[in-house]
């Protein structure tokens, strides 16, 4: 089986919000944002905008008929700003006019007054001035403090760490429809549903049960629009009710690139201490999130930073420092790992950095100091296997790791001008919501009389191929092939208090409730069955839509059978409710079991530099991955191929700047770079862990989505290798991305330094 | 304003007469007006290709197809043309490249594929792109993805190349063969004369004589710094008229200032004088995008950072300029003032680029870093014309872009050069002059010091390049650490 709608895709047929014929008298609104990144708003002129011909209507803060404020853990933020600005961008007005070229005029055509305050863009500056959406939060384990004396090499340093756009295609939109008796129909690309419906009813002040969110796909959200597609859906849906007419609002890429949040950066300090024998005593990490204006989902993704902050390694001695700082930035959200590389960053920086002090490779840090079966983490939660360790150790073997190691060593004695280095990252991730509550999935699924299935779940198509897995387990549990198996849109009306499609668990928590509802639709069916072969139903099954009795093919087809089974007056609906067993988290004392189990692997990536130019190719990336068993091979190798792309991308070209006053520069696609097919290597293998079955997941599957996103920080490390090999690296901060800019910087230390020095000098 | 302008067309299967705005971009006219909605807007910059059709035109009674982002093209530019969208692709079975798409997996949300078949379906239509990974790396080299990761597109579109390589091999129009092997619907097989029959048309100009609208030729900058301004102009389209190919006399290579870069690339005569040129093209942005950028409009934006400006200043080029008081001729190199400055009046065009061949001992080289190597705008870019005689520079001109208000000669630099000793002690010394004439800002491009350093280092590279038997490159480098 392939990805369900890939034929739909290759023809362009397939539907996005704003693809679907619009409706009559459709409206289309776009967003006045603030020109500055703080300040108090003197006065707004949109008389201008008003005088337009076409211009409907413009919304501001006052005419929000509901709560103005919302927000998923602290209703911190207004849908309009309230006074004062937050950041550049911040939505200050909705401008709905009969055309979108209208409404964009009408946003020219605004103008604000605003008296400018301090602008912060640095976490560490919001931390020493107290701008903090939360306290600062601590975890430890162990001693750390009396255990740096017992350490044979002490090493401390800090970093500055990027955050990353999530440049899904697809610009956020919504369009939202009034229905009789005040009831709205919202199609929105988001990956929360049941938050968007929650979210329009808050605002507009009206009962959830009014407000019907349905989304067929999504052209891509890596968290994107886990928390912010929101406002374009609130916004959309205003207008909508408002005004009684269908109103449509899509960003511009410049507009939600400058609009939305992205992956937080952070700024880190950390201090690593290892034992005469190289394993790592202690270790303290002190992660200052830049959280941007509003709480957003800052408070849980810092959370996963302090949980993946010792990633696979087994260390006695921790301390965890973390704190959300408020900048004056877009509100950082959600993106594929969810906090998790942030984590985990640091302590490959400190491993690098104590390898290269005691003169040994990486790896040899990185394999001893391995967690094993019956190691518990700093949160408590216990390590059940050693499948991390096979992934380390069929990687380096299947992809001959001393082999390649001797290669760049004798290329790199050969070379002047070009220089190799080879990194490998070992990820171990934790699958759940750490939000306890929201691991539940819930799937409808109905069989129609001429046989053919419809599978409703609260899982969100964004490309991940979560329809495709459902059809899958649908097609598996009853037995028939997959082309009887049609999978809805997501519908708050069919299926109720959704939790995101996030967090990697979207396939299981709803593949699991798709088994139960399969499962007990089955149990009635094979009731009729019995009766009609004389058997008993436990011998019943049914294959490729044959049903056997006791293994044995009977006269009865599946088509048959659904339609006895309507004529017994049988279920053929079901509703399955899955939650995952044995978790539970204590957000308070940051302990307890928070996932249901760990997905692992190992990442070999090579890169080469050129020494002259300061650019890179990464040449090789080589995996083992612990899928369990996989449900459709090409969507889950779709899953690592595409996670360990933005990785890599994260960690190499994706470069956000904002200028000192916060105003977003790179804010088109000729500014941020993401990989092409150029920049990715064509050597990219993939191995799965055999025999690697896992009890937790629908059909012994693994979550894939956002574990695989890490392997890519071996890129960075391994371009830092081959700069290495021409000049040794000495900084006082490690900075992401390695951008050409600073590899270039870092060949070269002492040029760079002396032509600024006679720059400066001939300017004087 | 919002005049409209009666246009016909091929649109796919469809013969079709429409009024549309000429500066409505072709994305807006399918999505909006007809409906078309396979071609999806990722940008509207032509960064992304979400939005790639392919416009045919009809040369010699056969239509040569291109493919172009849809989210820069002037409708104006379409008449008698055959406008290609995913939709005009589409069979009653899939093709070779959509069903290689589907098996290898290359399609995970769905939103950039459309873009990307149209793009390798392009891609085989060109005889002049091998079937090859080269050729399909080449024809995807506007597309952007964020799910895949790439290697499963890699892989079905390589598959897809081989498995028409031998219908198509050495034929002289892939499009019958195409249409043959059921990758090309059969409405391509008339799409000649559908065209021949759309009557010609003097070329549109502005209805008032004064009236001072955009000037688009290629568009690919225009639309993106003004896209949303145009459609309510009325501009005037340069591309109207046909596009004559570059000639050499005199040793004069003398070249229509609206040449795509592409049409420059590919030119004989171009090849011949820059053998490098093709290679050159691959690192300036995408190949849809350089169907559309003319030689002229990457000068008269004025960026400093212009890739074919850069490497145009290296081969002393001049402008032949067209205007109300008459022709007058200026030198590349002297057309800017300041930053975004021209010496060039508002009436003012450039008819023609003009460069003396290089001579035989005359080497040149051209270079750009860029973060991304493909579709990027430089940090720095440098070109460099070199005449050596025996162990003695005779003449040495190289240019830089990305590290003043606008592209630069280093005149002082090919002063010092001049008659020189080709070594390494001089280049070194010469890198320092260069130093004295830039001065780059900080930038989303980069850091002062950074385009300082790489300013130093392409430079160097020019020399190591062009000379390898003379200046070694491992000297250089220990050099200059």
């Amino acid at each position: 089986m392939k990805h369900c709608d890939s034929q739909l895709h290759v023809t362009g047929r397939s539907e996005y919000v704003d693809d679907v014929s619009p409706p009559a008298g459709l409206l289309h609104a776009a967003v006045f944002g603030s020109p500055i990144a703080h300040g108090e708003i003197q006065s707004l002129d949109t008389s201008k905008a008003r005088e337009i011909p076409g211009v409907i209507a413009i919304y501001t803060f006052d005419d929000i008929p509901g709560e103005a404020y919302f927000g998923a853990i602290v209703q911190d933020e207004p849908l309009f700003a309230d006074n004062k600005v937050f950041f550049q961008g911040q939505a200050i007005a909705l401008v709905v006019a009969e055309t979108y070229e209208i409404a964009r005029q009408g946003v020219k055509a605004c103008a604000v007054n605003i008296d400018p305050l301090p602008v912060i863009t640095c976490p560490r500056e919001a931390f020493a001035k107290g701008e903090l959406h939360q306290e600062l939060r601590v975890f430890e384990k162990g001693d750390v403090d009396a255990n740096w004396s017992k350490c044979e090499t002490v090493v401390e340093g800090s970093i500055d760490l990027a955050g990353q756009e999530h440049l899904y295609l697809e610009t956020n939109r919504c369009r939202s429809i009034p229905c009789e008796d005040g009831q709205l129909k919202v199609y929105s690309s988001t990956q929360s549903p049941s938050v968007t419906q929650k979210t329009i009813a808050h605002i507009l002040g009206l009962p959830m049960n009014k407000v019907e969110v349905d989304v067929k796909r999504l052209g891509g959200g890596f968290g994107g629009k886990e928390d912010q597609a929101t406002h374009w859906a609130c916004m959309a849906s205003l207008a909508a009710f408002l005004l009684q007419k269908p109103c449509q609002l899509v960003l511009s890429r410049s507009d939600d690139m400058r609009m939305t949040g992205k992956r937080h950066p952070y700024k880190q300090d950390f201090k690593i201490g290892l034992d005469s024998d190289g394993r790592i005593l202690a270790y303290e990490v002190s992660h200052y999130q830049n959280s941007g204006a509003f709480m957003d989902l800052s408070n849980p993704v810092l959370e996963r930073t302090c949980l993946h902050s010792t990633n696979s390694y087994a260390i006695p001695h921790v301390r965890i420092r973390a704190v959300p700082c408020r900048t004056n930035l877009p509100s950082n959200t959600a993106f594929r790992g969810f906090g998790g590389p942030q984590g985990m960053f640091p302590l490959e920086v400190a491993i690098e950095k104590v390898a290269q002090k005691l003169s040994v490779s990486p790896d040899w840090i990185q394999e001893r100091n391995l967690a094993r079966s019956g190691y518990v983490f700093h949160y408590g939660q216990e390590l059940e296997d050693d499948r991390l360790h096979r992934t380390w150790q069929e990687t380096k073997e299947s992809f001959d790791l001393e082999t390649r190691r001797q290669a760049i060593a004798d290329f790199n004695k050969k070379h002047s001008s070009k220089k190799r280095g080879l990194a490998l990252m070992p990820v171990c991730f934790g699958i759940s919501f750490t939000k306890t509550f929201l691991n539940q999935g819930s799937s409808l699924v109905h069989v129609y009389t001429d046989g053919t299935v419809s599978v409703t779940t609260g899982g969100i198509e964004m490309g991940q191929g979560v329809s495709s897995n459902m059809i899958a387990i649908c097609s598996r549990v009853f037995g028939i092939p997959h082309d009887r198996i049609l999978c809805n849109s997501t519908n708050t009306s069919r299926i109720a208090n959704i939790s995101p499609s996030a967090a990697s668990a979207t396939s299981d928590l709803n593949g699991n409730a798709t088994i139960i509802a399969c499962r007990e639709i089955l149990a009635g069916m094979k009731k009729v069955a019995a009766t009609k072969l004389k058997c008993e139903p436990e011998e019943v099954t049914i294959v490729d839509g044959r049903v056997h009795c006791s293994g044995k093919a009977s006269e009865l087809d599946w088509n048959t059978l659904v339609l006895e089974s309507y004529f017994a007056r049988v279920q053929l609906m079901a509703h399955g409710f899955y939650t995952p067993p044995n978790i539970s988290f204590d957000p308070v004392v940051g302990w307890g079991r928070p996932f249901h189990y760990y997905t692992y692997g190992t990442c070999l990536i090579e890169a080469t530099v050129d020494c002259i130019q300061g650019t890179y190719t990464i040449d090789t990336a080589k995996l083992v991955h612990d899928l369990g068993r996989g449900i459709i091979p090409s969507v889950d190798l779709g899953q690592v191929e595409g996670g360990l792309a933005q990785g890599i991308g994260w960690v190499t070209l994706e470069e956000l700047a904002f200028s000192d006053d916060g105003q977003l520069l790179s804010n088109a696609l000729s500014t941020y770079k993401c990989p092409d097919g150029d920049f990715l290597p064509d050597d990219i293998e993939v191995k799965f862990l055999e025999n690697a079955d896992n009890p937790g997941g629908p059909l012994g599957s693994k979550a894939v989505g956002e574990p695989p996103f890490m392997y890519g920080m071996a890129a960075f490390f391994a371009i830092r290798r081959a700069v290495e090999a021409f000049s040794p690296i000495e900084e006082e901060e490690t900075k992401s991305p390695i951008t050409p800019e600073q590899t270039l910087l870092k060949l070269y230390p002492n040029a760079a330094h002396s032509l600024t020095a006679n720059a400066t000098k001939l300017k004087k | 304003m919002n005049q409209t302008l009666q246009i016909t067309l091929l649109l796919n299967d469809e013969l079709l007469t429409v009024d549309v705005p000429p500066g409505m971009v072709a994305l807006d006219f399918l999505r909006k007006q007809r409906q078309l909605t396979g071609s999806k807007e990722g940008c509207k910059e032509g960064d992304c290709g979400a939005c790639t059709v392919i416009v045919g035109e009809l040369q010699n009674s056969q239509v040569r197809y291109r493919p172009m982002t849809s989210c820069l093209l002037p409708m104006g530019e379409l008449h008698g043309k055959h406008l290609v969208s995913i939709e005009g692709l589409n069979m009653e079975q899939l093709s070779p490249v959509q069903s290689a798409m589907v098996e290898c997996g290359g399609t995970q949300c769905g939103y950039c594929t459309p873009g990307f078949i149209v793009a390798m379906t392009a891609g085989l239509m060109d005889e002049t792109i091998p079937l090859s990974e080269k050729g399909h790396d080449f024809a995807t080299s506007g597309n952007l993805c964020r799910c895949t990761g790439y290697r499963s597109i890699k892989q079905a579109g390589q598959q897809a190349f081989r498995t028409l390589e031998p219908d198509l091999s050495g034929r002289k129009s892939r499009i019958k063969a195409l249409c043959s092997a059921k990758a090309l619907p059969k409405h391509f097989l008339d799409a000649a004369e559908k065209l021949c029959c759309i009557p010609q048309r003097k070329q549109i100009l502005p209805p008032d004589s004064e009236y001072t609208g955009p000037i688009v030729a290629g568009g690919t900058d225009l639309f993106v710094q003004k896209g949303e301004e145009i459609p309510d102009t009325f501009p005037q389209l340069l591309n109207q008229k046909a596009i004559s190919p570059a000639l050499e006399s005199d040793g004069v290579i003398r070249i229509d200032a609206r040449s795509s870069f592409e049409a420059f690339a590919r030119d004989p005569v171009i090849q011949e004088a820059i053998p490098n040129i093709l290679k050159y093209n691959d690192l300036i942005a995408s190949w849809p995008i350089r169907t559309r950028a003319s030689l002229g409009g990457n000068i008269c934006n004025a960026s400093p950072i212009a890739d074919m400006t850069c490497l145009l200043l290296a081969l002393e080029a001049e402008l032949v300029i067209f205007g109300d008081s008459g022709k007058r001729i200026v030198p590349l190199q002297n057309f800017y003032l300041g930053y975004k400055t021209l010496a060039k009046k508002g009436d003012e065009l450039i008819a023609e680029i003009r460069f003396p061949k290089p001579k035989r001992n005359e080497r040149i080289n051209w270079s750009k870093v860029s973060k991304r190597k493909i579709l990027d705008i430089a940090s720095v870019n440098s070109a460099a014309k070199i005449e050596a005689e025996g162990e003695t520079i005779k003449q040495a001109i190289i240019s830089l872009g990305g590290v003043a208000a606008t592209p630069l000669a280093l005149n002082q630099t090919s002063r010092f050069l001049q008659g020189a000793s080709l070594s390494s002690s001089t280049i070194l010394e010469a890198l320092s002059v260069a130093q004295n004439e830039i001065s780059p800002i900080s930038d989303v491009r980069g850091s002062a010091i950074y385009k300082r350093l790489l300013a130093r280092q392409l430079i160097a590279q020019h020399f190591v390049n062009l000379f390898p038997d003379t200046i070694s490159e491992e000297a250089v480098c220990e050099a200059l650490r």
